[in-house]
């Protein structure tokens, strides 16, 4: 990889890579694994001769369209997500996985959907919002990720604790409540089989603004890439910083979270693949790991409708599966 | 006199002989774990699935326990008029082991599909049958209906009760006749499963001659559908019962999807009883099924 | 009378009170009086006391002990505070070997449930070691990764109980550890394990303490250094795994066992190896009675319990924790 991206026409031909998978993935996505046989024809179809009596036209563009976009757009997020910890904390293994904001969304979320106590009352949005607030601030309060000499693995191994801790709390109010209660593996890993264009119209504009406030905050990212002080000096408000960065994360992890439940080790990998792909430079970063999550989610949803069909397994599995991996991978390669 | 006191002797002698008849018996029943006897007609009994109460109603047995999910009004209307009050023994997928010990049963019939892994535990505390409840169809219901009536000493009441129930069925099949798809599904908040031909509901709608719209996957007793699959499947008539309050069925009948489906364009979407259509199988059920079909067709 | 044996009476008292108040306490609740003699004399309430909670009390026991020990071992070897089998993805790896089985044969024998699971434990362990050897990381390092292989095997475990839909139950034993219909056959299967194992741990501990001044010392003092670290951690691998095969994947007993132990009676293995196993039980039974008794008749598993108790103390472990 570094080979490629030193070569002089990487700068061209590494986004072009990138943007073509991402645009395969979408485009399959879009017609792939359906009891209609779609075939890449209908959508050309749409395009040349639009007809609104047509199912399998407007099963594309009423059903396939918004699940494809809030695939892509919920990995972004993540993959942005992702890569803002990092800048910020500078611990390569910061993630809304690992650092439990995840897992808290996810556990304010159920116990707000079984109606515990005032919980209930909250809208869903807020209730994960608030969860993923939860999970990160009991992470860094307890990981010592607030103290001048945090430590990296502590603050991980923190997440780590604080995440079995969530995950089981959910475990035991979805048991309680659900008579059913096999909704509790559907639950803890996320999926993306109810989207529609509400859940679109839900999810863009918050993420436009949290994009938004995470573009304005690279050039302070790669001061902050310097050493806390180097950017203190060089005239950047590392407490401001801080706020803008962790508030951009927790709308768009929580607002991901909402709508397709957690998709774990997304905004591991995404940032990750990135930096070996292209420079340091935030401007440039930030949107590849953008990319490279929608990428990631994309195909993985893909992967779950195809798995055994016609019946869907939770994406969150599958990018648990491919996750987990990297994961060691980066703990062995001394990323850390 | 001289007539009646032979006739008087005869009786007194027969007296114990019918007293031992009904108390003792041999019922020897072949289950999904093997085979039980009894020697005695069991009292108290304990049912771990909806559809083995239907069968005892219909033998005119109470059962002393049934694991109810806590909640008796999950037991139909038309079974729970037949039986007496009995205790719940909790949820069916974890029934409560200590509290069926407590009632001191003499019978436990309990779901091979679901109670597999408990049937050592079960028998410890009364002879135990295991029969299929989830996932079955009309005819292998009729079947296991007959095993726990023989269990109950009830096997006579039983064939005439199946005579009468197999005449009804046979005149609302009669006055069903027609070429129309049918499809039950059950919605929560979580998706819709469609049942299929080899499921309960699916297994009567076929028993009266009306058709399935499902082309694949028949053996699969319920599927998880999205709104595409359903789309595809797009049955005539769309017969739902619901488990939860809000269901995603709220949010695709506010699709333009929708009016794509020909139940939505011809108004054949019926909301049913979940408990009547799923929770439960049996003849009773059966029977009511059937009505609610026929009603509907006639308007 | 030392303090040490003081300990030790009252650990057991302790457990013994416990386990009383388990026999007592349920969907049924029987007075005390009445358990008593239906242990001796079975009767009315034969099932519900010496076929339902007995066993399952037992079996809390057992596995307690049998987490706890191999905890005190890992770490003893290992040498680092954050190790335990369930984070070096020892559990995950017979979880989901016991797991496969299950699925692939659900009428297998129970007797088959420890072997199958000593392999997967074997094998996630023999990847542990491989990947020690070649990387060299530091404790806290090996620990994370200890952490992701069980979050792999963990997700595998729920992938494969997505593709073949068993009861919740079931599902809820192999994901986050359950005692729910555990009885007398789970009993005798796990029983020979643990009666080979536990004593051979206890012989182990004296060595261990001559291993914990260093290696070069124990060399020095006659002790086979190599022979002993492998037999200690086939052993907590052992232990772990039967432990596991029979009621899932219970979390951070582990962990937790040996570092209460060692607040208590300081750090030589001799003395903290039954002071652990005692804790062990007593953690496992008090998570499994509260099991049963928060919402009768539905129970949670106990491996949800064992998290919420374990996950906190984990957090304050790593507060003290001074060697990253």
């Amino acid at each position: 990889m570094k080979i490629l991206s030193s070569a002089g026409h990487s700068k061209t031909l590494t986004p072009a890579l990138l943007l073509s998978t991402l645009m395969l993935g979408f485009i399959i996505s879009l017609y792939g694994q359906s009891e209609f046989l779609l075939q890449a024809n209908d959508l050309w179809q749409i395009l040349i001769a639009p007809d609104s009596q047509d199912i399998k036209q407007q099963v594309i563009l009423l059903l396939r369209l918004p699940r494809s976009l809030v695939a892509c757009l919920i990995g972004f997020n993540l993959g942005v997500a992702g890569l803002l910890m990092q800048g910020l904390t500078r611990n390569p293994l910061a993630s809304p996985t690992l650092f439990a904001i995840n897992s808290g969304a996810a556990c304010l979320m159920a116990l707000n959907s079984i109606g515990f106590a005032f919980f209930s009352a909250l809208p869903s949005e807020l209730a994960t919002f608030l969860g993923a607030l939860l999970g990160g601030v009991l992470v860094f309060s307890l990981g010592g990720g607030l103290r001048s000499d945090s430590n990296a693995l502590r603050l991980i191994l923190a997440g780590i604790a604080v995440n079995g801790l969530l995950s089981s709390l959910t475990r035991a109010a979805l048991i309680i409540a659900d008579d059913t209660a096999y909704s509790i593996l559907h639950w803890l890993s996320g999926s993306l089989s109810e989207i529609d264009w509400h859940s679109w119209s839900q999810l863009w504009p918050l993420s436009l603004i949290a994009l938004l406030l995470a573009f304005s905050t690279s050039r302070g990212l790669n001061l902050n890439a310097l050493g806390e002080q180097t950017a203190n000096s060089l005239g950047i408000n590392i407490t401001w910083l801080r706020v803008r960065v962790c508030l951009a994360v927790l709308l768009l992890t929580s607002i991901s979270v909402t709508l397709a439940g957690p998709i774990v080790f997304v905004g591991l990998i995404a940032p990750h693949l990135a930096r070996a792909l292209f420079n340091n430079n935030h401007l440039v970063l930030l949107p590849a790991s953008g990319l490279l999550g929608a990428a990631l989610v994309c195909w993985a949803d893909l992967l779950s409708r195809s798995i055994i069909p016609p019946a869907e397994t939770p994406v969150g599995i599958i990018t648990a599966l491919i996750g987990t991996p990297f994961f060691i991978f980066l703990v062995l390669k001394g990323k850390l | 006199m001289s007539l009646r006191s032979p006739l008087l002797l005869a009786a007194l002698l027969l007296l114990p002989l019918s007293f031992l008849s009904q108390h003792t018996h041999a019922a020897t029943i072949e289950h999904d774990a093997g085979t039980l006897t009894l020697d005695k007609t069991p009292t108290r009994i304990v049912t771990l699935a909806f559809s083995f109460v239907d069968a005892l109603a219909v033998a005119g047995v109470s059962p002393v326990g049934i694991a109810d999910d806590g909640d008796k009004n999950r037991i139909i209307k038309s079974v729970r008029d037949l039986i007496g009050d009995w205790q719940s023994v909790g949820s069916r997928y974890q029934p409560s082991l200590e509290a069926i010990a407590a009632l001191k049963p003499d019978l436990i019939i309990a779901d091979s599909g679901r109670h597999h892994s408990i049937y050592q535990d079960l028998s410890l505390i009364a002879p135990t049958l295991m029969l299929q409840s989830r996932g079955i169809t009309y005819r292998e219901n009729l079947a296991v209906m007959q095993k726990i009536s023989s269990a109950v000493d009830k096997s006579a009441q039983f064939k005439m009760r199946l005579k009468k129930h197999q005449k009804r069925m046979l005149d609302l099949k009669n006055q069903l006749n027609n070429s129309d798809t049918y499809q039950f599904a059950i919605v929560t908040d979580k998706g819709m499963w469609l049942h299929s031909p080899s499921s309960y509901a699916g297994s009567v709608i076929k028993e009266l001659g009306l058709n399935s719209p499902m082309t694949k996957n028949i053996n699969e007793p319920y599927l998880q559908t999205s709104f595409e699959q359903l789309l595809k499947t797009n049955p005539d008539w769309l017969l739902v019962g619901q488990y939860t309050e809000n269901t995603v069925l709220d949010k695709w009948q506010k699709s333009p999807l929708w009016k794509m489906l020909s139940m939505a364009k011809s108004k054949q979407l019926i909301h049913v009883s979940a408990s009547v259509w799923s929770l439960t199988s049996g003849m009773l059920a059966a029977e009511q099924i059937a009505q609610e079909l026929a009603s509907h067709l006639k308007k | 009378m030392t303090r040490y044996t003081q300990l030790l009476l009252s650990g057991f008292l302790l457990l013994f009170l416990l386990a009383c108040l388990s026999l007592a306490m349920g969907a049924e609740s029987l007075p005390i009086k009445t358990v008593l003699q239906t242990l001796i004399h079975g009767g009315d309430q034969d099932f519900i006391v010496n076929y339902y909670r007995l066993p399952r009390i037992l079996i809390a026991i057992l596995v307690g002990m049998g987490l706890a020990i191999s905890g005190v071992l890992t770490q003893g070897i290992i040498r680092n505070p954050l190790a335990s089998p369930d984070l070096m993805g020892i559990s995950g790896g017979a979880g989901l070997a016991a797991c496969t089985m299950l699925l692939i044969w659900p009428n297998i024998d129970n007797v088959w449930l420890p072997p199958i699971a000593l392999l997967g434990g074997f094998s996630a362990a023999l990847v542990i070691w491989l990947l020690n050897r070649w990387h060299n990381p530091s404790p806290a390092r090996l620990a994370l990764v200890g952490i992701a292989i069980s979050a792999f095997l963990s997700s595998c475990i729920n992938f494969l109980l997505i593709l073949h839909p068993v009861e919740v139950n079931s599902a809820m034993i192999w994901l986050t550890g359950s005692l729910w219909g555990r009885n007398w056959d789970y009993v005798w299967p796990l029983l020979p394990w643990l009666i080979v194992l536990v004593p051979f741990s206890f012989y182990l501990a004296w060595s261990l303490d001559l291993f914990a001044l260093g290696e070069d010392t124990a060399d020095a003092l006659g002790v086979d250094t190599k022979g002993l670290q492998i037999a200690a951690l086939l052993s907590a691998v052992a232990l772990a795994s039967v432990s596991v095969a029979v009621c899932g994947t219970i979390g951070f007993v582990g962990l937790l066992a040996p570092h209460l132990a060692r607040l208590l009676v300081g750090s030589r293995h001799k003395l903290v190896l039954p002071v652990a196993a005692l804790v062990g039980a007593l953690l496992v039974l008090s998570a499994d009675t509260l099991a049963r008794n928060l919402a009768p008749p539905l129970e949670l598993p106990a491996g949800v319990l064992t998290a919420i108790i374990g996950a906190p103390y984990f957090l304050f472990l790593l507060h003290r924790y001074k060697g990253y």
